[in-house]
């Protein structure tokens, strides 16, 4: 894939959570760029933790979860994705890395057929002590909304209404799944 | 047992922070969409298996016509030996 790497210059400091900004006309910086600014700098607080569900989303392959939040920091750049403040920013953020890693998997038969398959990172094999690789095992083998949700509560501390919120269900369906994805783990870890 | 699962997820979590890449914002340069290959391909689809039709000036039927009704002048040495 041919990237071209931008960081993205701000000509000023990020804001501290709180901190007043005056936006007079006269000044070159405008609300917007403060915006973009701020943003920027609480995407990158929950860079790791992005990652991490990222890499959830993707079934634990790095390079499709890099590939999968590079491509929603561009989509939330370029205002594809917008945070109106009805939830928070980590839930906002969590469901639209949810809907890009899912058009992601869409897209996966066609790149398979067009480029060639990249080698299996070793490294990443190693990554992981037999407890966790166990726990992968036993994820990676129940429902995918079931797993979202028991991924969401117990990886990344959110409550349920969180997880609701992330993947899209109401409260109750989130509780069913959570339910039933942890007798299911539970069950495929004694196995 | 919900200890047990907590537990995991937190030695997981451990072992992924690890290895998080570097937070950065990269811009795809002109990177060819997929949508973009399809309708690509779509509209060749599209030239390649639409009806063709085609029409013939009078000059063209008329020169058609005429390479129709021609026959060699050989043709009267055959007709005594062909029965």
């Amino acid at each position: 894939m041919v990237t071209r790497r931008v960081r993205m210059a701000f000509s000023f400091s990020p804001l501290v959570p709180g901190q007043r900004v005056s936006y007079d006309s006269a000044s070159a910086v405008t609300k917007q760029q403060v915006d973009r600014a701020e943003l920027e700098r609480q995407l990158e607080e929950l860079h790791p933790t992005s990652f991490a569900w990222a890499l959830g989303c993707c079934g634990r392959d790095r390079q499709d979860a890099e590939d999968v939040l590079q491509e929603t920091y561009v989509k939330i750049f370029a205002g594809k994705a917008r945070f109106d403040g009805r939830s928070m920013l980590k839930t906002w953020l969590f469901a639209v890395i949810r809907r890009t890693a899912a058009a992601h998997r869409r897209t996966l038969w066609f790149r398979h057929f067009t480029f060639a398959q990249p080698a299996v990172d070793a490294e990443s094999e190693l990554l992981h002590s037999e407890r966790t690789a166990e726990l992968l095992d036993a994820l990676a083998r129940i429902a995918r909304r079931q797993r979202e949700v028991i991924e969401l509560v117990f990886y990344h501390d959110m409550t349920i209404e969180q997880a609701a919120e992330v993947i899209g269900v109401s409260l109750g369906t989130a509780r069913v799944h959570y339910q039933r994805g942890k007798r299911r783990l539970l069950q495929e870890l004694r196995r | 047992m919900t200890d047990d699962l907590k537990e995991r997820f937190d030695e997981l979590r451990d072992e992924e922070r690890r290895r998080v890449p570097p937070f950065t914002i990269r811009r795809r340069a002109a990177r060819l969409s997929y949508r973009w290959v399809f309708a690509l391909l779509l509209v060749v689809l599209l030239v390649v298996i639409r009806p063709h039709r085609t029409t013939f000036s009078e000059a063209d039927l008329a020169a058609a016509r005429s390479i129709g009704t021609w026959h060699p002048p050989t043709d009267v040495l055959l007709k005594g030996t062909i029965r």
